[in-house]
């Protein structure tokens, strides 16, 4: 009898468990994460330091096994083609920047993730002001939504940087109001900002968004000077508080320094931030 | 058209009048008919060290509006020789007065004023640049500091361009060699003390003496 009694229990139990695991691999099939690199002209400079980074940053991208890659200091140049792995899906601005040096954002996503089968579009941010306007593009999976935009600061004067990162609030807001079938998408924005993640800028461009609380990480240096030693904490990642579970440096390639890095591959360290989604 | 190609014929021949070299074309960030980088040859100051990832490849045009923010541009081509005579085919999108900037290095530029009174491509010839052959700048701290060299900044004047960044000499030691700018904006960030001025570069030798760092630029 108890035999018999414990059977039906046993497979209800059991029933759970696989809807809760179900449920859970579900959940964590839909967050996912962002890497951001300033790859420093990339597309530019002479042989065979181009084909060499190149080859570097294809099997730094291959053994970091991120669902989406942003990219800064793409040139007119450049062939992000060339830095893919394979498995990810490639897309990219045209040139922006309000003088002859202009630079374009790219975007890698991985096909097998969201089920990419084409390129995913790119819509490029409408607020005045900013010399290389923020781009984004959706991400979906299952009911949840994310607009992940890539973003390169100015550098020019430190009254110039914060008027220009100021003005963010509005591209969130602008992004934040564009529905993905009636479902709001949250806002994740990934770059080289060229200020410090506790810098007022931040502040004064969520001031008239006051039920907006944001977070801007990570908070480390991560530009490197020539060399090869920590400079700045430029490069972060701001959307609004519990949507970044973790953001950090990534790691070097093995066998490979700061000084190496800043050498062969960037005047930034890359840096991740696993996004959680809703 | 036919007012273009007179425009665009005449200006290349006032480029080349004072050139003894060839000039080279280029588009923006590329190393146009070149395969190295171009070889500047300015007056009182002969081959400029440069940031050969950025300006060796074209020089870099720059269209400020008169109330000091910069618009934005296409530029189709340059054409540049040896001693930084210029000729530019440009696109602007807005009517207005401009105060125009070509660096050649991250020192080095050509100025010019410009009225745009039609949206249509525009030739713009540049005059070779006017250069102050050299500044020392030699940086100070206080008495007793850590050894070894800084890094100091130059941010351009062109605020989309990214900043020339150098290592100074362990003495704390640094020579521009070919510079345009009556100053040379200085930035440093360093535990051993901070700086965040215009240099001038009408003498040739100057000390700069570092300042204590504000809370927010206090590195970590």
């Amino acid at each position: 009898m108890k035999i018999n009694d414990c059977r039906p229990r046993t497979a209800r139990v059991a029933a759970l468990l696989v809807l809760a695991l179900f449920i859970l691999s579900g959940a964590a099939r839909a967050d996912f994460k962002l890497v951001s690199l300033n790859c420093l002209h990339l597309g530019w400079g002479k042989q065979p330091y181009q084909a060499e980074k190149n080859q570097d940053l294809k099997n730094f991208f291959d053994g970091e096994k991120a669902d989406v890659i942003v990219l800064q200091e793409v040139m007119r140049q450049a062939d992000v083609g060339l830095v893919n792995p394979g498995e990810y899906e490639v897309a990219a601005t045209p040139v922006q920047g309000a003088s002859s040096y202009k630079e374009a954002y790219a975007f890698l996503v991985l096909k097998s993730k969201f089920n990419l089968t084409a390129p995913p579009d790119v819509v490029i941010s409408k607020v005045k002001g900013i010399s290389r306007p923020p781009a984004g593009i959706l991400i979906k999976d299952g009911n949840t939504c994310t607009w992940v935009l890539d973003y390169h600061a100015i550098f020019g004067r430190l009254a110039d940087r914060r008027s220009e990162v100021s003005k963010i609030g509005g591209v969130y807001k602008e992004f934040k109001g564009k529905k993905s079938n009636n479902v709001t998408c949250q806002v994740v924005i990934a770059g080289d900002w060229n200020l410090a993640a506790n810098d007022t800028a931040f502040k004064d461009a969520f001031k008239n968004f006051p039920a907006v609380t944001i977070d801007v990480v990570p908070d480390k240096k991560t530009s490197l000077n020539p060399k090869g030693e920590f400079s700045e904490s430029y490069d972060h990642c701001l959307a609004e508080s519990g949507v970044i579970k973790h953001a950090d440096l990534l790691e070097l390639p093995t066998g490979m320094t700061n000084q190496d890095w800043r050498k062969k591959i960037s005047d930034h360290r890359g840096i991740f931030c696993d996004i959680k989604t809703k | 058209m036919q007012r273009n190609v007179l425009l665009f014929a005449l200006s290349l021949a006032l480029a080349a009048s004072s050139l003894h070299s060839e000039p080279v074309t280029c588009m923006p960030g590329e190393l146009g008919n070149v395969t190295t980088p171009i070889a500047y040859n300015f007056e009182n100051c002969g081959k400029p060290t440069q940031d050969e990832e950025q300006f060796a490849f074209c020089p870099i045009l720059g269209a400020q509006r008169q109330d000091k923010s910069w618009a934005d541009i296409e530029v189709e081509k340059i054409w540049v020789n040896a001693e930084g005579g210029a000729t530019a085919t440009v696109i602007f999108t807005e009517l207005g007065k401009y105060n125009l900037f070509l660096f050649y290095t991250p020192f080095v530029y050509s100025q010019k004023d410009w009225e745009v009174s039609s949206l249509e491509s525009a030739t713009i010839v540049f005059l070779k640049p006017e250069i102050i052959s050299h500044l020392n700048i030699q940086v100070s701290g206080q008495s007793k500091q850590p050894p070894g060299s800084l890094v100091i900044t130059f941010p351009n004047l062109i605020p989309s361009v990214d900043p020339f960044v150098v290592e100074t000499s362990e003495d704390w030691k640094i020579k521009v060699n070919c510079l345009t700018q009556n100053f040379v904006w200085t930035l440093i960030e360093d535990p051993r003390g901070c700086y965040d001025r215009d240099v001038s570069a009408f003498v040739k030798e100057t000390t700069i003496f570092l300042q204590p760092c504000l809370s927010s630029k206090a590195p970590q």
